[in-house]
C-alpha cells in the first residue's frame, strides 16, 4: 500500500544547478571576468574620462584638469560647463564634419551595401572562379586603412601619381588634382571607402547566402521563377537578419571614420572634408583642447549609443 | 678551490646589477631628412657614453604630427623622455606652468653649459627666467628662387625690396607660363609663413604682443586686417603651382628641386632638402638657387632687417636626471655644434660653433640673423589654439575661403577664448 507521502517528487534542476552540470558557470568563470576588465580600462573608463573631462578648458597636461598644479597655484584646467559644447555646434568645421558624416553613411546605405548584394548574388555559389572574385573583392577590406589613405594620396596626386598620368593620356593641359579641389576632395574619400568595404558586407551577404535553403530555390525555379524573382522574392527576404546586421556596421563605422580621411587629405581644403572624428582630433588633441576633443567625442558615443539602442529595439528587435 | 668559486659568484653577483643597471637618457627627436644627421647624432652619442661608462643614451625619432600629438601624454607617462625637441615658442611656457619641465639654470650654470649660448638663444628656452632647455639651432626664413626659370620668365628677384615689387614679378612670371610660387597648403605651416612676416613688416615687433594682450581690437585690429589683405592679394593672382592645396611640405622639397617653380618662401635648410628629394637625386646646386629678404610693406611699421624662422633645440622633461643634462650640453655644447655647422646641417646657436660653416647659403642666413633686428620665432608666443587658427585662416586667405575680416575675427575669437 502506498500513500500520497511516499511519492517522490522530482523537481527540474534550477538554471543554477543546469550551468554547473555542463560546464557553462566554469567557462563564465574564466573567460567573462578577462573581457570585463579589458572592456572596463580600455572602454568604459576612457569614455567616463571623456565624459568628466569635457566641461573643463584643459590643454592636457596635469593628471586630471580639476587636480592642483602647485607652480601656478591654481587647477590644471578650468570649469567652463557646456561652453564646449555651444563651441563645437556653432563652429561651422564641426557643421561640415557632421554633415560629411552623414554623407559617408549615407552613401553606404544607398551604393556601398547593394553593390555588395548584387555581388553576393552574382557569387555566392561555390566555384574556383568565384572564389578568386570573392578574394579580389575582399582584397581591399584586408589593407590598412592608413596605407589604403596614403596609396590614394599618391594616386590622386597630380605632380608625381596615377592621375597626371591619366591627365595626360586624356590630353588635358592640366593635370587633376581631386584632393586639391574642395567639391572633390570629399568625395574622392568617399569613392575609397566605397571601394574599401563592400568586400566586407559582400562576404556577410555570402555567408547568409549560402544558408538559404538549395530546396527552397530549386522549388522556386521549378515553379518557373527566374533568377531575378528569385532573388527579390527568396533570398533577399531570407537575408534580411544579414542585411540589417551590415547595415548596423555601415552606420557605426561611418561614425568612425578617420584613419582614411587623414593621410589623404587631413581634413582640408579648408576644413571641407573632416568627419565627426577627425575633426575632433584636429580641433580637439593637435590643439591641445582635450576638454574641448572630450566634449566632442561625448557627442559622438551619445549619437553612437542611441542609433544602436533605436536599432537593436526596431529594425532588430526578435532577431 | 671552493673559496675562490664562491668569491667569483660573489664578485659576478656584484658585477651583474652594475651592468644591467646603466642609466638611461631617453632622447626624443622629431625625424630629419637632412642626409647623414643621424649618422652624427650616432657619433655624439657614442662619444658620450665612451666618456660616462654605464650611460646608455637611446635616441628615438618620431615625425612632427604625431610627435605633437603624443607629447603631453608622453610627458606625463613613466616611459617619459628625458630630453625632448622643441619649437620652442609659446608651448615652451604651456609646458612650464603644467610642471612637466625640469629648471636647469642652477645645473647649467655651474657646469658651464649654459656659458656656451648667447641670451637670444636661451631667452627662447626660458620662462620667467628659468632655463629649461637649451637651443641648438636658428633658422631664417626667405624667398628662395630659381636663378634659370626667374631669367627664363624675365624677372629679377634681386630687384625685390617691397611686397608690391614681389607681387609685381609673380604677375610677369605667372604670364610667362611659369609657376611662380611653390608652397605645402596642406601642411598649412608653409602659407603661414606669408602671413606671419606679412605681420611683422606691417606692425612691427609690437603687432603679435599687442595683440596677445588684446590692445587695438587684438587679431582683428585694422593692422591685422591689412596683413589678411596683401595675403590675400598674393592668392589673388593664383600664382601657386597646381594642386598646391593637396601638396604637403615635403613634396615642394621635390617640387622645388625638380624646377616646378620659381619661389619658395622657407627657412634655408631648404636648399639641402631639396638635393635629398630631387627625383633625379641632385636638385639644384647652391649657384642655381638665389635668395632675397623677405620684401617690406610700403608703410609698414616693420623693420627690414627683422628676421622670421625657428629657434629650435632641446627641453629637459621634469625628474630627468643630471646626466640627461650633461648629454644636452654635450650634445648642444660648442665642439659637437660645430661639427654640425661644418656639415651643414643647420646653423648652429653655441657661442663660436659658426666658424667652420662653409655652405654659402647657411652663411649668407647667418650674416642675416646676425644683422637682425629682432628674430621673431615661428608661432612668436601664440597659444597653440590661436597658432592651430593662424593656419587655418593663412590657407583660407590664399584660397580665397575667407575673407581679410572673417579671417582676423576668427583669430581674435581664438585668443578671446583663452
Amino acid at each position: 500500500m502506498t500513500t500520497a507521502d511516499d511519492h517522490i517528487t522530482i523537481r527540474p534542476p534550477s538554471a543554477w544547478q543546469r550551468m554547473m552540470a555542463n560546464g557553462q558557470l566554469r567557462m563564465l568563470v574564466i573567460f567573462v571576468p578577462p573581457a570585463i576588465v579589458v572592456f572596463t580600462i580600455f572602454v568604459m573608463l576612457p569614455m567616463l574620462q571623456a565624459g568628466f573631462f569635457a566641461p573643463y578648458k584643459w590643454s592636457g597636461y596635469g593628471p586630471a584638469p580639476w587636480a592642483f598644479n602647485e607652480d601656478t597655484g591654481r587647477d590644471f584646467g578650468t570649469w567652463i560647463g557646456a561652453q564646449n559644447f555651444d563651441r563645437f555646434s556653432g563652429h561651422s568645421a564641426f557643421q561640415t564634419a557632421f554633415k560629411n558624416t552623414i554623407l559617408v553613411i549615407a552613401v553606404s546605405l544607398i551604393i556601398q551595401l547593394p553593390i555588395a548584394l548584387l555581388l553576393a548574388l552574382m557569387i555566392y555559389n561555390n566555384s574556383r572562379i568565384n572564389t578568386v572574385f570573392r578574394l579580389i573583392f575582399f582584397l581591399p577590406y584586408i589593407m590598412a586603412e592608413v596605407a589604403t589613405g596614403l596609396i590614394f594620396s599618391f594616386v590622386l596626386d597630380g605632380n608625381y601619381g596615377l592621375s597626371k598620368w591619366i591627365s595626360d593620356l586624356m590630353g588635358m593641359e592640366e593635370a587633376f588634382f581631386p584632393l586639391a579641389e574642395k567639391p572633390w576632395a570629399f568625395y574622392s574619400i568617399l569613392a575609397v571607402i566605397v571601394w574599401k568595404y563592400f568586400g566586407f558586407h559582400m562576404m556577410i551577404y555570402i555567408a547568409g547566402l549560402q544558408s538559404i535553403s538549395r530546396e527552397m530555390l530549386e522549388a522556386a525555379s521549378i515553379d518557373g521563377a527566374k533568377t531575378v524573382q528569385k532573388a527579390v522574392y527568396i533570398q533577399i527576404p531570407l537575408l534580411w537578419p544579414a542585411i540589417t546586421i551590415s547595415i548596423f556596421y555601415s552606420v557605426l563605422g561611418g561614425l568612425q571614420v578617420f584613419d582614411l580621411v587623414m593621410p589623404m587629405t587631413a581634413g582640408g581644403p579648408s576644413n571641407s572634408s573632416h568627419t565627426l572624428v577627425s575633426y575632433l582630433y584636429n580641433f580637439g588633441f593637435i590643439r591641445l583642447n582635450v576638454g574641448f576633443g572630450s566634449a566632442v567625442g561625448v557627442f559622438l558615443f551619445a549619437v553612437g549609443v542611441i542609433f544602436a539602442l533605436v536599432y537593436r529595439n526596431t529594425v532588430q528587435r526578435g532577431q | 678551490m671552493r673559496t675562490k668559486l664562491i668569491s667569483l659568484m660573489a664578485a659576478t653577483a656584484i658585477s651583474i646589477p652594475t651592468v644591467l643597471v646603466a642609466e638611461e637618457v631617453k632622447v626624443l627627436s622629431i625625424v630629419t631628412n637632412r642626409a647623414g644627421e643621424v649618422e652624427y647624432i650616432d657619433r655624439v652619442e657614442k662619444a658620450f657614453e665612451a666618456a660616462n661608462p654605464g650611460v646608455d643614451v637611446i635616441v628615438e625619432y618620431m615625425d612632427d604630427e604625431s610627435f605633437k600629438v603624443k607629447l603631453p601624454t608622453l610627458l606625463q607617462s613613466k616611459g617619459k623622455p628625458d630630453l625632448f625637441f622643441s619649437f620652442s615658442g609659446g608651448l615652451v611656457a604651456e609646458q612650464a606652468s603644467q610642471g612637466v619641465l625640469r629648471d636647469i639654470t642652477d645645473y647649467a650654470e655651474s657646469t658651464g653649459c649654459a656659458a656656451m649660448h648667447g641670451e637670444g638663444g636661451k631667452n627662447a628656452y626660458s620662462v620667467d627666467g628659468k632655463l629649461y632647455g637649451l637651443p641648438m639651432y636658428a633658422s631664417n626664413v626667405a624667398l628662395w628662387y630659381n636663378k634659370r626659370l626667374a631669367a627664363e620668365a624675365g624677372i629679377n628677384p634681386e630687384e625685390i625690396k617691397t611686397w608690391d615689387d614681389f607681387l609685381g614679378q609673380v604677375e610677369t612670371a605667372k604670364a610667362s607660363g611659369i609657376p611662380p610660387v611653390i608652397i605645402g597648403a596642406k601642411d598649412k605651416w608653409p602659407v603661414m609663413f606669408y602671413h606671419a612676416m606679412l605681420a611683422d613688416r606691417i606692425m612691427g615687433p609690437d603687432g603679435y604682443a599687442k595683440a596677445v594682450a588684446g590692445e587695438d581690437g587684438g587679431f582683428a585690429s585694422e593692422a591685422w586686417v591689412e596683413t589678411a589683405r596683401q595675403l590675400k592679394r598674393l592668392g589673388d593672382l593664383e600664382p601657386f603651382q597646381p594642386g598646391y592645396l593637396d601638396t604637403t611640405y615635403d613634396k615642394t622639397q621635390t617640387l622645388f628641386g625638380d624646377q616646378k617653380g620659381i619661389f619658395m618662401l622657407m627657412g634655408e635648410w631648404l636648399v639641402s632638402a631639396q638635393r635629398a628629394t630631387a627625383t633625379d637625386g641632385k636638385g639644384m646646386t647652391n649657384e642655381e638657387i638665389g635668395v632675397v629678404s623677405f620684401p617690406v610693406v610700403e608703410g609698414g611699421a616693420g623693420n627690414p632687417k627683422a628676421t622670421y624662422g625657428g629657434m629650435n633645440g632641446w627641453l629637459v622633461s621634469a625628474g630627468a636626471s643630471d646626466t640627461a643634462v650633461d648629454f644636452l650640453c654635450h650634445y648642444v655644447g660648442t665642439e659637437n655644434q660645430t661639427e654640425a655647422g661644418g656639415l651643414g646641417f643647420f646653423l648652429p646657436m653655441a657661442i663660436g660653433a659658426d666658424e667652420l660653416v662653409e655652405d654659402s647659403h647657411n652663411k649668407w642666413s647667418a650674416a642675416r640673423l646676425g644683422e637682425s633686428s629682432g628674430h621673431t620665432v615661428f608661432d612668436q608666443n601664440l597659444n597653440p589654439a590661436i597658432a592651430a587658427v593662424q593656419l587655418d585662416i593663412a590657407v583660407d586667405l590664399i584660397s580665397g575661403a575667407v575673407s581679410p575680416e572673417d579671417a582676423q575675427d576668427l583669430m581674435e575669437e581664438e585668443r578671446q577664448l583663452q
